[in-house]
Formats: C-alpha cells, sequence, structure tokens
C-alpha cells in the first residue's frame, strides 16, 4: 500500500495519522498487513472510545481529497474494499459518526495505494536446486515501488525492483537442498508484499527442479551404491533427527524418504564430467 | 539422450514396484525373442575352483528355453560389506535384460535396498546395506535374469572391475575391496 504521507514508524500496526473525533478522541488508520484477494483493500483503524460512536464511515476515491464513494462499516474497526481496479491508486479516508447520523467535521489522515498485488506470472518459471543469481521478471498487477517478492524456503531473494505496476525483477539464488516442487510435490508460493503489508500470492507460478547432480551424494561423479548408503542410513530421519542427512534429503522436503529414492534411482549410473 | 529418457521414464514407472514389491524389474520387451531358442550360461570360474575362492564370480540359475538366470556369487569374504556396485556388460544384440531377484548375501529386507538400472548392453546394479555383512560362505547377491534374442554368444563380463561406482564392493569406510584382475568373473551365454 502506498501512502501519500507517514508519521509512523513503518507500517503494519503502525500510525500513519491521527484525527480528532468528538472531545479529542485520535484514532490511526492503519493497513492491514495481510493477504487479500486480487481487487481488494483491507483497512484497520485503533477504535474510538467516544460513547456517542455509532459507526465509521469509509471513504474513497481515485483522486487524492476527493472521494467518490463511501459505505458505513457500522462499530468494526476494519473494513474491506472491493471491486477494485488493477493499478489504479485508490486514497482512503476515514470518518466517525454517532447516533445522530453526524460525521466528524474532519477526515483522518489519507492513505493510498493499489489494490492487492495480484502476482501471476514469473520468468523463468522454473530453476534447479543450486543456482546462484538467476533474474526473475514478475508479472502481474498492483506492484507498488516498494513491492517485494518472496519464493518461500530455500529461495533468497538477492534484490528486486518494480519496473511498473504490472511487472517486478527479482534476483534469487536457489539452495542447494531448496524443496522441490515439481509434482507431485507440493507447489511453491509465490508472495509479493506491497508497502504496508498486504500482500498476494499465486501458487505455482515458479517451480524449483531437482538438480540431477544431488543424486551424485558423494561427489564421486557418478550416481551408484555409496549414494545408495547415504539415502539409506538416512532413510526415515527427519530434519532435526541425528541421523537426518540434508545431502540425503534429494528433494529438500525435510524427510529421507522413498521420494527421495526414486529421484536417486533415476539417475542411477548417471556419470557427471 | 532419448534412449536415458526412455529408459528413466520406464525404470521410474517400475521402480515403485520394485520397491514395494521387493522383486524383479522386468526389462521391457521379451516378445522379440525366438522361442525356439534355448540358452545355457557357462560361468568362467566354476563352483570348487581356486579362482571362487573369496571372490565374485557369475554361475548359472535355472535356465528355460531362451530365458536364463545369472547368478552372481560372493563366496566367502569376512570383510563387512556395506554396499555393492555390479556393472555388467554383454551384446544387447543377443541377450536382454529381463529382471532381477534380491540375493540373500546382502540381504534382502527393508535394511538392504537394490537399485538396478538397465541400460544398452549392461545392466548397473547398486546394493547398500545400512548395517553392513560379511560372507562366510559362497551366497548369491542377486539373480539377473535374461533372454537370448537369436543365436548366437555373449560374454556377460564385470565392467571397471575394483573402480569405484562401477563394479566394487566398498568396506563401512567407503573404501574398496579390491579383489584383483581375478576377483571378478563372468561366463558365456550361448543360444542355439
Amino acid at each position: 500500500m502506498r501512502r501519500t504521507s507517514q508519521t509512523g514508524p513503518g507500517i503494519g500496526r503502525s500510525r500513519v495519522g491521527r484525527w480528532i473525533f468528538g472531545a479529542g478522541v485520535t484514532v490511526a488508520l492503519v493497513l492491514f498487513p495481510c493477504a487479500v484477494a486480487a481487487g481488494t483493500i483491507k483497512l484497520a483503524w485503533d477504535p474510538v472510545g467516544d460513547t456517542d460512536l455509532a459507526a465509521y464511515r469509509v471513504y474513497y476515491g481515485t483522486t487524492s481529497g476527493l472521494y467518490s464513494q463511501s459505505f458505513l462499516v457500522g462499530k468494526q474497526t476494519t473494513a474491506t474494499l472491493t471491486n477494485l481496479q488493477d493499478c489504479r491508486v485508490y486514497y482512503l479516508a476515514l470518518k466517525a459518526v454517532d447516533a445522530n447520523g453526524n460525521e466528524s467535521v474532519a477526515f483522518s489522515n489519507e492513505i493510498s495505494g493499489y489494490s492487492a498485488p495480484l502476482p501471476s506470472t514469473v520468468g523463468p518459471a522454473s530453476a534447479k536446486q543450486a543456482t546462484g543469481n538467476l533474474n526473475l521478471m514478475i508479472g502481474g498487477a498492483n506492484f507498488d515501488t516498494q513491492a517485494r517478492p518472496e519464493f518461500g524456503p530455500g529461495v533468497t531473494v538477492n534484490s528486486y525492483s518494480t519496473v511498473s505496476c504490472t511487472e517486478m525483477l527479482a534476483n534469487i539464488t536457489i539452495a542447494d537442498a531448496a524443496r522441490v516442487n515439481s509434482a507431485p510435490a507440493l507447489p511453491r508460493i509465490l508472495t509479493v508484499v506491497n508497502q504496508g503489508g498486504p500482500l498476494g500470492q499465486k501458487s505455482g507460478a515458479f517451480t524449483v527442479l531437482f538438480d540431477e547432480h544431488r543424486a551424485d551424494v558423494d561427489h564421486s561423479g557418478e550416481v551408484a551404491a555409496r549414494d545408495l548408503l547415504y539415502w539409506q542410513t538416512a532413510f526415515g530421519s527427519v530434519t532435526g533427527d541425528p541421523a537426518y542427512n540434508i545431502d540425503a534429503d534429494l528433494n529438500g522436503d525435510g524427510i529421507v524418504d522413498g521420494a527421495d529414492l526414486t529421484l536417486l534411482a533415476v539417475w542411477h549410473g548417471t556419470e557427471f564430467f | 539422450m532419448n534412449f536415458l529418457a526412455t529408459r528413466r521414464a520406464g525404470f521410474l514407472a517400475c521402480f515403485f514396484l520394485l520397491v514395494l514389491a521387493s522383486c524383479g524389474c522386468g526389462g521391457g520387451g521379451g516378445e522379440d525373442g525366438d522361442d525356439s531358442l534355448v540358452a545355457v550360461f557357462e560361468p568362467a570360474c566354476l563352483s570348487g575352483d581356486l579362482c571362487y575362492e573369496g571372490n565374485v564370480t557369475m554361475q548359472p540359475g535355472t535356465a528355460s528355453g531362451a530365458v536364463f538366470e545369472v547368478q552372481v556369487v560372493l563366496n566367502r569374504l569376512d570383510t563387512v560389506i556395506v554396499a555393492a556396485d555390479l556393472k555388467i556388460g554383454f551384446d544387447p544384440a543377443v541377450v536382454q535384460y529381463q529382471g532381477y531377484t534380491k540375493g540373500p548375501a546382502l540381504g534382502e529386507d527393508e535394511g538392504t535396498t537394490y537399485v538396478v538400472t538397465p541400460g544398452g548392453g549392461e545392466v548397473m546394479v547398486s546394493i547398500s546395506v545400512s548395517a553392513g555383512t560379511s560372507v562366510s560362505s559362497a551366497s548369491v547377491m542377486i539373480t539377473l535374469a535374461f533372454k537370448a534374442l537369436k543365436a548366437g554368444q555373449t560374454n556377460l563380463t564385470f565392467l571397471d572391475r575394483d573402480v569405484s561406482d562401477r563394479t566394487a564392493l566398498y568396506r563401512p569406510d567407503l573404501s574398496i575391496i579390491l579383489l584383483g584382475d581375478g576377483g571378478w568373473s563372468g561366463g558365456l551365454a550361448t543360444a542355439d
């Protein structure tokens, strides 16, 4: 979520502004740092302590200070805007409403930003374990200037930048034993977090593939019995067990099991030069 | 590359069956042989000969028509073995690999893992024994089944003997138990 002004130290539950309601009661309008559906913005604010409080009205529009739409949300302190257009900056503010329907004179501070980021594609869409400094292009919508991609465990994002609201660049490093995501393993989830915490996710947009060199566990240059022995010795162990051997956990799923043996068997006899 | 891909795909397809059922893996095909053929396997080192002692030899197993078995026998090796690689070569124009049966020498239960991968003119066998074992008398490590495709002869030999990750037996420290040139002997398959 991009903001036009910021007075707090960062986002999350930090305060982005204050406004006066009734006899000097203050609230803070913040963005809700969570995964939200596409085309939505979720807001949260501290409750107003005034006994006359009956509801809040959320104002929003696509021009700063000019709010073309609004809705009441009762006494709850969260609201979700839906059906927003991609890559349009929305401006939002809040008023408190008393039992007689009177609204506070002043708006809260204004915040602005895109609706939830919507990652959709990654190019290249896959890479092997033990890949360093791989440049990726992430396609989608609603990427703000501070949007940050995350690829899950085993994948380190070295750098990233937003090209436009529909395109990001990222440079990643995939660990040797990063979890493999090719079927039947679970797909990897790509997350893009906009400033303030709103995030969007896409499952399966990027796949970590098995690095066949890992089947040569002993680095002898050929996949054979000694590699098999490493697997067997660690068979059944999980991360943290004394017998666990990350080198034998070929698919990086945290357990040395038959899936690892299958990978080893597929590459059995292969010579690496 | 296509061959490798086909080989791997075929292997993968039957691999789970192998592991779960602990039975031999068919090498595919088998329909293109001549059913009138009778195949026999003659070992280069007969049981009881000096070359049999403390060595790994191929010995004849059962045979029926064109299909014959070759037993890989380990005869008394008191050194503890934790793994074995066997790379066995043959003329693929004469015989075709059919499958394998685990032998008792290195174990047949879940403590021993077998991976057998057939290729063009060779079969790669890897066996691991997590607890290690020694063999006090002649015992079969694995039995391989072949089928004669046509009349002719082919040697069945251990390739790259005492070479790491080719044909070798391993100690617990994963060093090779050297058997020497006479330590590995194959034989001759003849189909008429």
